[in-house]
């Protein structure tokens, strides 16, 4: 593996600068170490490694450098019926990174003013609120395929109401690491609150000015298996004990996820309990739904707690590339296109799939994100794979007002392009007029699709292609043909399962060994 | 003649208003004041401004001169010292349900009228002239002794005094009993908002029963700051008021930032109590 360490130390001493700077003085709160998502609650209060998820980026702002498209996130909880939390942020990449703007707001009412009669503690009959508030702007890029790296200016603010001279407001820097060894690997370091409080503090009407307690987070995700994913961080503060955080998340289906986690908090200089967590996660299309438990083991009556959250993230297609005129003939080696190779950051050193990626995406026969991922095991829907298809041999096609298909909007982007790959009879609706644009194409479709559109004639089936695929499979001949034209060469001596949903990575494997992309790279 | 004896008289009162003069001690219940009186000479400042002030209640006799001068006692009786087991009681306090109540009714001026004058506990009143043992009103010292037999929930006792010049006063208070378990009351911190430079804060509550008692604090994202613990009769842990003191320093060392805390009173491992802090330095 091709590691920078001199980029990498780099980074890590100019966070060890930090924490050093910030360790002398620190006393006010920072709001936001409550937990930003009742995801990352569930599993623990983990968050310093959730790569590309949308509520994380606002704990460690290098997780935004992955993150897939627009997003917006929110949360709510209700802390032993005292103080309430309200988060809302927007995060979206671009060409320079990804840039995220987000808003923490907590609130309580009922502080009684109180005087002293005939000796006794006693209420006025007065009361007054709290507000306190932060205000994150985020940035996060990927400076390597494997490295990312993030910054959060916060803006505090904070007071009493009607309490005279008792608003304070301060700001203060989080930095952020991202290191992605493996696939199934994500390293985090997070430096919350990392200016010296020479430098960021908390100005009170009053006059005082407090520092901002730094908070180091060490964390890690490990995916085990394609729907487990393993999270943990380590929290260290001045004046505190390590604090360890840890969370299981296992996708029972894809639009369910059940989470449970241990959260460990300081309750002294020298000492700390493990409350518990747990939590589910509900998708439908963009829109995802977390709900977390947090069980106090202090006051478990009293403090334990509901988080929700709501996110939107519109995970875009990729864009797809523009057309190439496919060579007439076997290009001679002066006229072969010259081959430069485009890697991603989630596609490291190793992958199965990564030199068909690379490949094709150096002619721009597929693309990335503009955060320079590939989300390689993304699955890919019907409309994008029809899109990209069509696309490659017809380049851009304009909308024409009609649709073949009930279910197809005439004005959604993809529906010439369903239309064309229709005409060509690459690919056909259901039935009941019906193409269900947003469905996953399974590992059998997207086969048969993709032999259609290089002319690969369906096989008289002789034998089984593979063992789990029978004679009778309505797809059993384009498969067995495409594993004879070796399209399907990644799947020797495994299942084919044949309805698992294809990836992205697949979808780059298949093209790469067609005829119409072997012509384009000049291979025969 | 006439004229020299009043004027020992005035000098007399002016000599006995200069100890007592304290206004009725309102209730202490957490603004509401339940003292009412018919007669304006009564003073309602309540407040223990005075050296000379005790948590009794008594009315202002300034007019005690001017009353024998004038030969009429528009002073209404004073109603104070209104106490079960011994404990000053505001609004809101719990009391044990065969608590002895004890208050001072008095009138300098006139006697009390002790058929007009009564006790009445959930609107049923027994006047004073009607008390039976152990329940006693000594007119001289104006001292009320009444066995409370109250069941579990909220009770509204009213003490009433008239006195013979038909002058009246009451007052007013709204106690709980609870044998359910330990339960806490009038659960405050003073000053609100604290600041730990001026010196330590006082955190007060008021116990139905003796009990264990665990303070936690917490600050805003619920993360546990201070903890203490009073063991069951002790100061923290006691039938009654209590009061400890903090000196805003938490037990990781630090004096607590500015901002929300929030102070739980646990018995048992319940919540009886809480109060929200604000902490402003």
């Amino acid at each position: 593996m091709n590691i920078n360490y001199k980029h990498l130390s780099f980074t890590f001493c100019i966070l060890s600068f930090a924490l050093v700077c910030s360790i002398a003085h620190a006393t006010a709160l920072d709001p936001t170490r409550v937990g930003i998502g009742a995801r990352s609650i569930a599993l623990g209060r983990t968050s310093a490694a959730f790569d590309g998820d949308i509520s994380a980026l606002f704990v460690n702002p290098a997780n935004a450098a992955d993150l897939p498209g627009l997003g917006f996130d929110s949360m709510y909880t209700n802390l032993s019926e005292d103080i309430n939390y309200s988060f809302i942020g927007v995060a979206r990449p671009y060409d320079l990174g990804t840039f995220g703007l987000a808003y923490l707001g907590a609130g309580s009412s009922g502080f009684q003013a109180t005087t002293i009669e005939s000796g006794r503690v006693v209420g006025t009959g007065q009361s007054f609120d709290y507000t306190s508030s932060v205000l994150n702007f985020i940035y996060g890029k990927n400076i390597r395929p494997d490295l990312a790296v993030g910054a959060n200016l916060k803006m505090f603010n904070k007071g009493f109401g009607w309490v005279s001279n008792s608003s304070g407001a301060g700001y203060d820097l989080d930095l952020g690491l991202i290191w992605r060894p493996k696939k199934e690997l994500t390293v985090g370091l997070a430096q919350q609150n990392t200016l010296p409080a020479s430098i960021a503090r908390i100005k009170w009407g009053t006059g005082l000015e407090e520092g901002i307690p730094f908070n180091t987070k060490l964390g890690l995700t490990y995916l085990p298996r394609e729907n487990i994913l393993l999270a943990a961080d380590l929290d260290y503060s001045a004046n505190s004990p390590l604090a360890l955080h840890g969370g299981v998340e296992w996708q029972v289906l894809k639009w369910l996820a059940i989470r449970a986690g241990l959260d460990q908090q300081a309750t002294s200089a020298s000492a700390a309990i493990t409350n518990y967590c747990a939590g589910v996660g509900f998708n439908y299309q963009d829109m995802h739904f977390d709900y977390a438990y947090y069980y106090d083991t202090i006051l478990a009556e009293t403090n334990s707690a509901h988080y929700f959250s709501l996110a939107y993230l519109f995970c875009e297609p990729a864009p797809l590339p523009k057309p190439v005129p496919v060579p007439e003939a076997s290009p001679t080696p002066e006229a072969m296109p010259q081959l430069k190779l485009k890697s991603f950051s989630d596609v490291p050193w190793g992958y199965w799939a990564k030199g068909p990626i690379e490949e094709l995406a150096g002619l721009n026969i597929i693309t990335g994100y503009p955060n320079g991922t590939f989300k390689p095991d993304k699955t890919i829907t019907r409309a994008e794979l029809t899109t990209l298809l069509v696309k490659l041999k017809l380049g851009d096609l304009k909308l024409t007002g009609i649709s073949l298909f009930q279910d197809v909007n005439p004005g959604y982007w993809a529906a010439p392009y369903i239309d064309k790959a229709v005409e060509y009879e690459w690919v056909t609706g259901y039935p009941d007029n019906t193409f269900q644009a947003r469905k996953n194409v399974s590992r059998a479709e997207g086969i048969s699709i993709m032999a259609r559109f290089d002319n690969i004639q369906e096989a008289l089936v002789e034998e089984q292609p593979f063992s789990d695929v029978r004679f009778d499979f309505w797809a059993a001949g384009y498969i067995s043909a495409a594993e004879q034209a070796g399209l399907l060469d990644y799947l020797k001596g495994r299942l084919f399962e044949p309805g698992k949903p294809l990836t992205r990575a697949e979808v780059a494997e298949m093209l790469y060994h067609t005829k119409f992309v072997k012509a384009r790279l000049g291979k025969r | 003649m006439l004229g020299i004896l009043l004027l020992i008289g005035t000098a007399i009162a002016a000599l006995i208003s200069t100890h007592y003069t304290i206004a009725p001690q309102a209730a202490t219940s957490g603004g509401s004041r339940s003292y009412s009186s018919n007669n304006s000479n009564l003073s309602s400042s309540g407040q223990a401004s005075s050296a000379k002030m005790t948590s009794a209640n008594y009315i202002n006799i300034s007019g005690f001169a001017g009353s024998l001068l004038s030969g009429t006692d528009s002073t209404p009786p004073s109603i104070g010292n209104f106490k079960v087991d011994g404990e000053p009681v505001v609004d809101n306090d719990y009391v044990k349900s065969d608590g002895l109540l004890t208050a001072t009714i008095l009138d300098l001026d006139s006697a009390i009228s002790q058929e007009s004058s009564s006790i009445s506990i959930d609107g049923t009143a027994t006047a004073l002239s009607a008390l039976v043992s152990p329940n006693s009103y000594d007119a001289l010292s104006g001292t009320l002794t009444y066995q409370l037999n109250l069941s579990d929930g909220e009770h509204t006792m009213i003490l009433s005094a008239r006195d013979t010049s038909n002058n009246s006063a009451s007052l007013t208070r709204i106690v709980k009993v609870d044998s359910s378990g330990a339960k806490a009351a009038n659960a405050f911190i003073y000053p609100n908002p604290y600041n730990p430079s001026n010196g330590n804060a006082r955190i007060a509550y008021q116990l139905n029963q003796d009990a264990d008692i665990t303070l936690y604090l917490f600050n805003e994202i619920n993360q546990l700051v201070w903890k203490r613990t009073y063991p069951s009769g002790s100061n923290g842990g006691s039938s009654g008021y209590n009061e400890i003191e903090w000196n805003g320093t938490t037990d990781f060392g630090q004096v607590a930032g500015n901002g929300a805390y929030f102070l739980r009173i646990v018995s048992g491992g319940k919540q009886i109590g809480r109060i929200k802090i604000a902490i402003l330095r």
